[in-house]
């Protein structure tokens, strides 16, 4: 049994409740653009080394008599690997997220890859993966040996959270996060998520943006907030976006967001396992006041990220994920539930920097672009996640069927591309 | 003070590779915007210098000497 993150323990949280709540797994894709076309022979061949490589690969999750979630690796039977025909991607990826077959509580595989040929010297290869059993940077590395030949077995997995001790300590240590979030429903927290709405099916959209527009969006980034502040400057765009929309749902309240940002815990990648979640929260609310301009709201931010790491919130919220490992998934995520009136957050947000930084070729093709597809759960019913490749910047938005309604998602996207790019 | 911003970005903020010297080109070896703002307020908390978010320029970051120079026109009366 390999022990599960407390990382992990919190995405096993979250899919327990996206299955209760009938959103079935929480699964994302991994899109990379290839030259050329795809060759069966060689993508078997992969999957089968990488399936004798990386026994997590065939693990499923459970909770332990101790209450703590551990990996169980199963037997190395090969993965999923499926060429279909010409088509486009957005319909794959639809089926692929609707219909999972990847499930973390059963023995089997936990990687799928499909390959679609996109053009006459282009194709797509698709990986599908569990949230639960990595993160953006494990996929990153993944890509990076997706063709070695290696078969020997590796165990790139473990713990990076250095949270410990007793659960008094780790409670003294904790204490500061918990009254942060007692202090977050000052505001209602609203999200997409609608109270008496069952969500749908995963949905997604991308906008994929050129070159020359991603010139343009870092130039807007560097005159409004400075070039160096990518990390708030592309939350506050986020949470703009997602704002103008609950203003429409909500004409007469005042909106705050609250935001939750994944950060990584080890700053050097090749430093840190493969498998398994090794991300930290970061809760961080911005207050109805808190919107001006793009650029206002951005240093606002930047400052709420300081204040952050100043009252040294980011070891706290270790200490306090080390201490709800042992909670059973159901109970995991109540106590925000209860302060927040059935919320988690406004909206869940990431930018991944670099896709596959290092990554220049695949089964002997260039690597053209790539981007991930992550699912999201309802609350809060959407995700906006930013990443780049080659000088292009790809924007992701994850909702579930329900949250957002046609004129609301064309509502969001005018917001987004008006803040990244100007107005028309 | 270069050694210390190197200690600083070693110890704190990047655990790089190799070893990095006044010269290395920090954004090649992992300074991105989060570690751009430890590294912010790790400066301003040993040097005792407030850094401005206009400051936070690829021109003032992509070294240590560079670093140094910031903190020290900081300094400055």
């Amino acid at each position: 049994m390999i022990p599960a993150t407390t990382s992990d323990a919190f995405l096993l949280a979250l899919e327990s409740h996206m299955r209760r709540a009938g959103q079935q797994a929480h699964l994302a894709a991994t899109v990379v653009d290839l030259s050329g076309q795809p060759d069966a022979d060689r993508l078997h061949t992969a999957a089968a080394r990488l399936a004798a490589r990386h026994p997590l690969l065939n693990a499923r999750i459970a909770r332990g008599a101790d209450f703590l979630a551990g990996w169980h690796p199963g037997e190395a039977s090969p993965l999923p690997v499926e060429i279909h025909p010409r088509g486009p991607l957005d319909a794959l990826l639809a089926r692929l997220l609707e219909h999972p077959r990847i499930d973390i509580r059963r023995p089997g595989p936990n990687l799928e890859l499909h390959a679609l040929p996109t053009g006459d010297d282009r194709w797509t290869l698709v990986l599908l993966w569990p949230h639960a059993l990595f993160d953006a940077i494990g996929i990153d590395k993944l890509l990076a040996e997706l063709d070695d030949p290696d078969e020997s077995r590796r165990e790139d997995w473990g713990e990076t959270s250095k949270a410990g001790g007793p659960a008094s300590a780790l409670w003294r240590t904790a204490k500061p996060m918990v009254e942060e979030m007692r202090s977050f429903p000052t505001w209602r927290i609203r999200s997409l998520r609608r109270p008496r709405h069952r969500a749908g099916s995963p949905r997604f959209q991308l906008l994929r943006f050129t070159p020359q527009q991603t010139a343009t969006i870092r130039e807007r980034m560097a005159s409004h907030a400075g070039e160096l502040l990518m990390l708030p400057y592309f939350a506050t765009v986020a949470a703009r976006a997602t704002r103008a929309v609950l203003a429409g749902r909500h004409p007469d309240a005042d909106i705050p967001a609250l935001l939750s940002l994944p950060v990584q815990r080890v700053a050097n990648p090749r430093k840190r396992p493969l498998f398994q979640n090794h991300m930290v929260a970061w809760s961080l609310m911005l207050e109805p006041g808190d919107f001006g301009t793009l650029g206002e709201t951005t240093h606002t931010l930047h400052r709420k990220y300081a204040a952050f790491l100043r009252r040294k919130l980011p070891g706290a919220m270790e200490a306090l994920m080390k201490l709800m490992e042992r909670c059973p998934s159901r109970f995991y995520l109540k106590p925000a539930g209860f302060y927040l009136k059935g919320e988690i957050c406004t909206l869940f947000h990431s930018h991944t920097g670099r896709f596959a930084d290092g990554t220049d070729t695949l089964f002997g093709h260039e690597v053209l672009d790539g981007f991930h597809v992550p699912t999201v759960s309802d609350p809060p019913g959407l995700g906006i996640f930013f990443s780049e490749r080659s000088d292009r910047l790809t924007c992701t938005l994850s909702w579930r069927e329900g949250t957002l309604s046609p004129e609301e998602l064309a509502l969001l996207t005018d917001t987004l591309r008006a803040d990244l790019l100007g107005p028309h | 003070m270069e050694d210390d911003i190197l200690r600083i970005l070693r110890d704190d903020i990047l655990d790089p590779d190799g070893p990095i010297t006044a010269d290395t080109d920090l954004f090649d070896i992992g300074l991105d915007s989060m570690a751009i703002m430890q590294l912010q307020l790790a400066l301003e908390d040993a040097f005792s210098v407030a850094i401005d978010p206009a400051d936070l320029s690829r021109e003032n970051f992509r070294t240590a000497s560079m670093i140094a120079a910031l903190v020290r026109s900081k300094q400055a009366p």
